[in-house]
């Protein structure tokens, strides 16, 4: 039986047909060739696997799902993963996202509940965090919808009734989970131009808090040349937004960071808390790195990007890119960026599809830039987002 | 600091093989015995036949080397010899895996772990399964259950 019953690997002919030391013969005679690996070797292989992969392993046998559900696999697995968190790209609704796995170098398929967004007409704001990603969009009718899942799970739940959504209407979204408790906090701060008021706009902060699943809207000001654009983000209780003064034709001071406490301790005056973006004409991108504020721009004009992070009321600069990686571009250049925990992405183009050929990277632990050119963004229609992917984490 | 001490291995199936010792020490369990001074000379290598022993010679030695070398393009070059150094039947890869084990070399059961979820990767269950020769042992219900829970991944 040995010679016949080892079902050949094409590119792997066996060489000698004898049996083998310790190997173990199964019940009806067949050779098994892995199942006398010790668990930790088994471990270790599995452990190599990107993460679509183990998924589809536990299914094989019960001693493999045994070891991939163990408790010490997880944490070995994941270990890596935090520090250096996955790409994921969005294109368009009801195609799947794409994530980059920097640990494995290898892009997967992360389907996102596609039933579910497609309730979606439009999306208006993506944010994620550890383990859950979250989307608010609009269905038909303009009713605002609210989705939280974890993609590696594909739980899913639906928020609602979440903030309605109507025409000239900016929105930017934030997510925190909590480490410490199984519950996680989204923000969606709104500006829009409320009816019959000709200038200026109304700022809507709004706060869904998974311990109560109840909505709440902390504040709702008017403001007559501020209001809110994409970028958001919740750092150690604080929401952090960037707000946009569109009228204002010098390019000094149309930018600027405001900040919010979420615990309502603190007086919340928004404009007082002011603070202007290191460099006055750029458009920055926020990002929780560990729970510091980190603000990712461009310096005059595409000749490097620079990094900040907020100390306070003032911004540090931490890092600059190296002279090729941002070379100056036209007039249609566009700069992306995201991060998570120790790993900032940035992105650019030329034009609208015309995207850099690679991915930079800084690793904030490090202290290093890279480029990846596995890791290319189609052009600027794509969302780029950091996940941090988790299997315990239920939204 | 080359040291050109010699040292004998001996096989599971009583060849001997006669190595440096910088070689030999890739080994970390047969650099702790040397430590210790408990080996005697020739250090028997349970567990692991000469076939086998050769090969993981061979591997420790190819690495001694080209530590050595101060030129860093050998990387590239070591990757490659390292790729086709794995290009064996999947019997001969297991037993590199159980001897780097043993003889807890760290880059070569790296290696070859990398090596056995690589012909993991992208292949269904079934695949798998037929693959590595391992039996199915799930009830219909329990499998029916873990295919439920990883829907994400089979559609």
């Amino acid at each position: 039986m040995e010679g016949e019953t080892l079902p050949a690997d094409q590119d792997v002919p066996r060489d000698d047909n004898k049996p083998r030391e310790c190997e173990c013969n199964a019940e009806d005679g067949s050779l098994v060739s892995m199942d006398w690996f010790p668990d930790d070797l088994l471990e270790q292989i599995l452990a190599c696997l990107p993460f679509a992969d183990l998924v589809r392993a536990g299914v094989v046998c019960t001693r493999w799902r045994r070891i991939i559900n163990s408790e010490t696999f997880r944490k070995k697995l994941l270990h890596g993963v935090s520090h250096r968190p996955w790409f994921v790209l969005h294109g368009f609704l009801g195609q799947p996202a794409c994530a980059y796995d920097p640990v494995h170098n290898v892009w997967c398929e992360l389907k996102l509940p596609r039933f579910e967004f497609s309730l979606y007409s439009s999306i208006l704001g993506f944010a994620s965090s550890t383990g859950l990603i979250c989307v608010y969009g609009k269905s038909e009718g303009g009713i605002g919808q609210l989705c939280v899942c974890n993609p590696l799970t594909r739980i899913c739940r639906h928020i609602a009734p979440a903030p309605s959504v109507e025409s000239q209407l900016f929105a930017t979204l934030a997510i925190s989970v909590s480490r410490t408790t199984p519950s996680y906090r989204v923000s969606l701060v709104t500006s829009k131009i409320p009816p019959g008021i000709q200038v200026g706009y109304e700022l809507s902060i709004h706060l869904y808090d998974s311990e109560t699943r109840m909505w709440k809207t902390c504040m709702t000001e008017y403001m007559r040349i501020w209001r809110c654009c994409n970028e958001s983000a919740i750092c150690d209780g604080v929401l952090y937004f960037l707000i946009i003064s569109p009228s204002t034709a010098s390019r000094e001071n149309r930018y600027g960071l405001v900040m919010y406490d979420l615990s309502g301790r603190c007086s919340n005056d928004l404009l007082a808390s002011f603070v202007p973006v290191p460099r006055p004409h750029g458009y920055g991108r926020l990002m929780n790195m560990k729970e510091k504020l980190v603000l990712v721009m461009d310096i005059d004009r595409y000749n490097g990007v620079g990094i900040w992070v907020l100390n306070g009321r003032e911004w540090r600069e931490i890092a600059r890119s190296p002279d090729d990686y941002f070379p100056g571009l036209g007039s249609n250049a566009w700069l992306r960026s995201c991060g998570l925990n120790d790993l900032i992405y940035i992105w650019s183009g030329d034009g609208h599809d015309h995207p850099s050929p690679y991915i930079a990277t800084f690793d904030m632990n490090q202290k290093q830039w890279s480029r990846n050119n596995l890791a290319t963004v189609p052009s600027q229609d794509y969302k780029g987002f950091c996940f941090e992917p988790q299997l315990d984490i239920v939204p | 600091m080359a040291t050109s001490r010699k040292v004998t291995l001996l096989s599971s199936d009583g060849e001997s093989f006669e190595v440096e010792q910088s070689v030999a020490v890739e080994s970390i369990t047969i650099k702790d015995s040397i430590e210790e001074g408990s080996a005697g000379n020739p250090i028997p290598v349970p567990k692991v036949n000469s076939k086998i022993l050769a090969k993981v010679i061979e591997y420790c030695k190819k690495h001694v080397e080209s530590a050595k070398a101060e030129d860093r393009v050998d990387d590239e070059d070591l990757v490659a010899w390292d790729a086709d150094f794995v290009k064996v039947d999947q019997a001969t890869l297991f037993d590199l895996i159980r001897a780097a084990n043993f003889l807890n070399i760290k880059s070569l059961l790296d290696l070859t772990c990398q090596t056995v979820a690589d012909m993991i990767k992208g292949k269904t269950p079934e695949e798998k399964r037929k693959t590595f020769t391992i039996r199915n042992d799930f009830t219909p219900e329990e499998e029916e259950e873990v295919r439920r829970e990883n829907q994400w991944a089979f559609e």
